[in-house]
């Protein structure tokens, strides 16, 4: 190859590797910080003060879900990431995909008592798409599976 | 092939070559993106759980996707550009900055209202909307950079080294959702049959949508380097002779 | 073969609740895409413009009489 274009090759590999370089101790250093939510198992270690306002996510705990008040304005239910569970509570408009079984993004701060006060609930969904139809079809081969003493397919939180 | 590519470094045989083209491509284009999205639209089945508002997806997704890869193709032309001194490359880079915008900006406003009534927020800063926010100021920070120099050669250096500095963004933007926890969920997975989620009904449209978008994007950024070669081939002579021929309308 | 999933015209505008969100991302997608559609066009047809004008202004100043400056499809139409 030409010396000088050899040179030119040699420059723009080394703005590539420079910047990735850069960015990437840069993302090391903040790794912690650029999660959107703490899981019940990091604040189950710790990491997280009493007080502080916070998000944390996890799945709605299937069977945990207990609505008060007309048309359950006020809800309680235990946020799990399968490891540790949480307990929340929320009074507010809750979004349509908000449900048991399901991923929950929840804002607000952990009470004295190791109680999460939510002040906004989000619903996190997974990549799955697919119509009601499929869903049923993939319920229904789950509990013939279970039937069959095979264990069902593990369902965890999305990554 | 090879003589076709260096054919297509020669600013008057890309300007030729793409006259032909042209229309096959614009027919294909809007051909793909019918049946995608009116398909998309009407007649794919509603997700079980986000009902008919899942339909988003079919802009949503392409046009998100189609954003990253044309940076992609953007940067890779500026390297071209900086090692072979490839004029038809900075003009191809140069003509993918507001097309390449304006799908940032699509993906992030669909992405905002799909986000209110599925998440229940239209924005949340995490890794994966920060991170693709960023690449929409990237990609207006490389025009305003362009567009900052009185010499054509200085701008195009310029924008070129910019636009490489960015291409760190284009993994994180893919992997913010594997590698942080985010809001937004990770990119699907195709024809995974004990999942046996995302079935073809589903996806199918998708791919109509971003085939056609792809076409889209191509179209735009040749209709855009071909204006870019007539003026900066403004004084040749074939330039000149086209200029006799072309009828003017509009 | 997919089936239309509803029953009509405002069915399907109506988007199950949902119209709201539907058509404001539909329409943004239109909208920008249409403009990124229609501003090369617009821009070719500035560039030919000017280009001949200047072509026609140079053709002027080189050799006043001859016939390529009087033909009639080298001046700018003032319709264009």
């Amino acid at each position: 190859m030409h010396p000088a274009r050899q040179q030119r090759v040699m420059i723009v590999a080394s703005i590539l590797v420079g910047s990735a370089l850069a960015i990437g101790l840069l993302l090391y250093a903040f790794n912690e910080g650029l999660n959107v939510f703490f899981t019940p198992t990091e604040i189950a270690e710790g990491k997280v003060r009493p007080e502080q306002n916070i998000r944390i996510g996890g799945m709605v705990k299937v069977g945990s879900l207990r609505k008060e008040g007309l048309e359950g304005t006020r809800i309680e239910f235990v946020a799990t990431d399968t490891n540790k569970d949480i307990p929340v509570v929320y009074t507010g408009v809750l979004p349509d995909l908000f449900r048991e079984g399901q991923g929950v993004v929840a804002e607000g701060r952990l009470d004295a008592d190791g109680v999460f006060q939510a002040s906004t609930i989000l619903a996190k969904h997974d990549e799955n798409y697919m119509s009601a139809e499929v869903k049923a079809a993939l319920e229904a081969a789950k509990a013939r599976q279970a039937g069959n003493g095979l264990p069902p397919a593990a369902e965890g939180v999305s990554p | 092939m090879m003589q076709w590519l260096y054919k297509l470094g020669s600013p008057r045989h890309f300007y030729e070559m793409t006259t032909g083209f042209l229309p096959w491509l614009a027919g294909a284009t809007f051909l793909l993106l019918g049946i995608g999205l009116v398909w998309g639209l009407g007649f794919a089945p509603p997700d079980y759980q986000m009902g008919d508002n899942f339909r988003i997806i079919y802009i949503h997704v392409p046009t998100a996707t189609g954003a990253i890869w044309i940076y992609a193709m953007m940067a890779a032309m500026a390297a071209m550009h900086l090692v072979w001194n490839l004029k038809v490359a900075d003009m191809v880079a140069k003509s993918c900055g507001i097309v390449g915008t304006s799908f940032c900006a699509i993906a992030l406003f669909t992405g905002a209202f799909w986000g209110k009534p599925t998440w229940g927020t239209y924005w949340i800063w995490d890794a994966k909307l920060t991170s693709f926010l960023i690449l929409l100021f990237v990609y207006i920070g490389v025009m305003a950079l362009r567009s900052a120099f009185d010499s054509e050669t200085s701008a195009s250096k310029a924008a070129s080294v910019l636009t490489l500095v960015g291409v760190v963004n284009l993994p994180i933007i893919y992997y913010a959702a594997v590698w942080w926890n985010t809001l937004h969920q990770g990119p699907s997975v195709l024809g995974d049959r004990d999942a046996s989620a995302n079935p073809p009904e589903i996806w199918i449209p998708a791919f109509f949508s971003g085939f056609g978008l792809i076409g889209l994007l191509f179209l735009i950024v040749i209709l855009h380097t071909r204006n870019e070669i007539l003026y900066r081939e403004r004084r040749a002579q074939w330039v000149q002779e086209l200029l006799t021929r072309e009828p003017i309308h509009a | 073969m997919p089936e239309f999933q509803f029953e009509g015209v405002a069915d399907f505008f109506a988007m199950g609740g949902h119209a709201y969100f539907v058509w404001m991302s539909y329409g943004f997608f239109f909208v920008v895409l249409a403009f990124n559609l229609w501003l090369p066009r617009h821009q070719r047809f500035r560039l030919l413009r000017l280009l001949r004008a200047r072509q026609t202004r140079q053709a002027r100043s080189e050799s006043p009489p001859p016939a390529r400056a009087a033909a009639p499809e080298t001046t700018p139409s003032p319709g264009a």
